[in-house]
């Protein structure tokens, strides 16, 4: 599946360690995506979600990007992630990225139409000005003309992360990964964007990869998702599958620990225990210190598993059955 | 912009007289009769009485600032208690001379300073960055005097390339008053430039790991782009804070090299007439040295407001 006509981007044993015998901040992460379609990477705070996206687009320190593993192939171009050369020409043009910071991300002493111009100037060279200030229009700014000459503190949140976006899709992207973007904003200028990056991606026929700890907005806006936990995807499904047929513990926990907003009102479900600390992460399945199903083989590193319709699931119990069995 | 700089300017106004009043006491309160130097070998009382009365210093004291004041407010400083020549007239050979060699050491310092200071922040932990590093704390270490006398060992005694010393206008000869100028210029400049390197190197290591900067290679920008362009224009406001602080330094403070290159300058002004307790020059100096410092310091602030665009009012 993963070289059909319409695939965009395959990630392979995507592996990064922070130094020679250190452990593995990322490991063996792989995950596939369609043209136009949305990939959400979900997990807790440092599951390693941003370091993923950073090696994506090549943007982690010169120390770590030497020791990135893995391969991708992204429209069609296989490369393997430490190619740092490669991967800088790609970016900004057909791969880019969104920030969870607005309000930092913009670079304070440039007028924003320079700001995106200069995106459009260094992959193509003359007539960024027309083009920014088409791209503010088309991502919803009022009076574009005159904005163009503001700086980024003359501008709100929401306002500053449209920019971020018409900057990010100026060059006509076919991959555009989003790390948190509506984290920082209100919810109601959340939902705004989300929508604009929904029109956006139809009329550019883009994938998204929307990184987010917010399963309420992975419903929303998910065509698969690949649920992370200390540095492993744990499982990679469509996002229904996700959500009505969970197979990995954590992600069961992680779906069960989100309010119902209807029904009757009951303690919050919490998994038990936290993320192991990098430096206690050792052989064997990550989750098996907090996870209600572990037994003696979970001391050992766990197979990734084929479910029904390119369903994976990085666990020795999976199908769910068995874990129901093996508990009871 | 202009309405700011009027602004400043009055609000630095108490400043001044403040400064005038501190410069006038000080020169009260130290010890040295200027009378008794000027009268020399002639200790006769009428003599000393007379002086004392032609130059008004049996006055209450605020008379005698008063005096004072209202004089260099009209650009009379008063006459040099020593030689009878006007300071104005002295401060006015000399300032141009100061400020020459000020402006030579600022290019230098600016030269060497800032592109160390880029390179060894955007190569942080590497070798070029140590090496980077003990060079500037040799220039921080090395005192202007050493520098400058064994300069004038190697390339006027020995290599006889330039002038040790003397001074020629720029006005009379360009090329000779560059050329022995070059020498101080260049000893005073390491020093700056070591203290600017350093500045420079910790704004840019500030900068280099904002989330614009990541943004800015995010779009695609070669290295060189992000680094001059987006990290160093952030990085350039307390880089010109510095070098403001440092110029009106450099006024004020390049007593050593002028004497070593024997400039005369306003450092050599200044020695000369503590040297002779000739306390009319030393208060005009003084009182023109802050001033510039003042106005070193209101051209930093206009500078902030050019560079920063949060500062800046519609």
């Amino acid at each position: 599946m993963s070289h059909s006509m319409s695939n965009l981007l395959s990630v392979k044993g995507l592996g990064l360690s922070f130094s020679e015998k250190g452990p593995d901040f990322l490991r063996d992460v792989n995950f596939d995506l369609n043209k136009g379609e949305t990939l959400c990477i979900v997990g807790e705070s440092g599951c390693g979600k941003s370091l993923t996206a950073l090696s994506l687009m090549g943007l982690l320190a010169p120390s770590l990007s030497r020791r990135v593993k893995g391969e991708l192939s992204f429209e069609g171009q296989s490369l393997r992630f430490q190619d740092q050369k490669k991967l800088q020409q790609m970016r900004g043009g057909r791969l880019s990225m969104i920030f969870q910071e607005p309000m930092t991300s913009l670079n304070p002493s440039f007028r924003i139409g320079d700001q995106i111009s200069e995106a459009w100037q260094c992959h193509h060279g003359a007539g960024g000005r027309e083009r920014a200030l088409e791209m503010l229009e088309r991502v919803g700014i009022p009076d574009a003309k005159s904005r163009m000459n503001d700086y980024p503190h003359q501008l709100s949140g929401g306002m500053r992360q449209r920019v971020m976006i018409a900057m990010a899709l100026v060059n006509n992207p076919s991959l555009v990964i989003a790390d948190e973007p509506t984290t920082a904003l209100d919810v109601t200028v959340q939902s705004q964007i989300l929508k604009l990056m929904n029109d956006m991606q139809k009329t550019l026929n883009m994938g998204i990869i929307l990184i987010t700890h917010d399963l309420g907005v992975v419903a929303q806006v998910a065509t698969r998702v690949a649920v992370m936990y200390a540095g492993e995807v744990v499982e990679h499904a469509s996002a229904e599958a996700i959500f009505n047929d969970p197979q990995h513990p954590y992600t069961i926990g992680l779906i069960a620990s989100v309010p119902p907003i209807s029904g009757p009102r009951e303690r919050l479900t919490v998994i038990p225990g936290r993320v192991p600390l990098p430096g206690s992460l050792g052989k064997g399945c990550r989750f098996a210190g907090r996870c209600p199903f572990a037994t003696e083989i979970c001391q050992t590193d766990p197979p990734v598993q084929l479910m029904e319709g390119s369903h994976f699931v990085r666990c020795h119990h999976a199908p769910i059955e068995n874990m129901k069995e093996s508990a009871a | 912009m202009l309405r700011f700089f009027l602004r400043r300017l009055l609000v630095a106004i108490p400043t001044i007289i403040l400064i005038s009043i501190f410069v006038f006491m000080l020169q009260k309160l130290l010890p040295g009769d200027p009378v008794l130097a000027m009268a020399g070998e002639d200790r006769d009382p009428e003599t000393l009485a007379r002086l004392r009365a032609k130059y008004r210093l049996n006055d209450p004291l605020f008379v005698q600032y008063w005096t004072w004041i209202t004089g260099v407010l009209q650009g009379d400083f008063g006459n040099s208690i020593r030689t009878g020549e006007p300071i104005a007239k002295l401060i006015g050979q000399k300032l141009p001379v100061t400020l020459q060699l000020a402006a030579m050491s600022m290019f230098f310092a600016t030269l060497i300073g800032i592109p160390m200071g880029i390179i060894s922040a955007v190569k942080k932990g590497t070798k070029t960055d140590f090496a980077a590093n003990v060079v500037a704390l040799s220039g921080l270490s090395i005192p202007n005097f050493w520098l400058g006398i064994m300069m004038i060992l190697l390339v006027s005694v020995h290599w006889q390339l330039l002038p040790a010393s003397g001074y020629v206008p720029p006005t009379e000869d360009l090329g000779q008053s560059l050329r022995t100028m070059l020498m101080p210029a260049f000893v005073l400049g390491t020093g700056l430039a070591a203290a600017l390197m350093r500045h420079t190197r910790s704004a840019m290591l500030e900068v280099l790991r904002q989330d614009y900067v990541r943004t800015a290679r995010a779009k695609g920008l070669i290295e060189r782009r992000v680094v001059l362009k987006h990290a160093f224009r952030n990085a350039l406001t307390p880089i010109v804070t510095l070098l403001a602080l440092l110029f009106g330094e450099l006024v004020a403070g390049a007593v050593l090299t002028e004497q070593i290159f024997t400039i005369p300058g306003f450092g050599k002004l200044i020695v000369d007439a503590v040297f002779n307790r000739d306390y009319a020059v030393v208060q005009g100096v003084v009182l023109v040295t802050a001033f510039g410092f003042i106005l070193m310091n209101l051209l930093a602030d206009m500078a902030y407001m050019l560079l920063n665009p949060r500062l800046r009012k519609n």
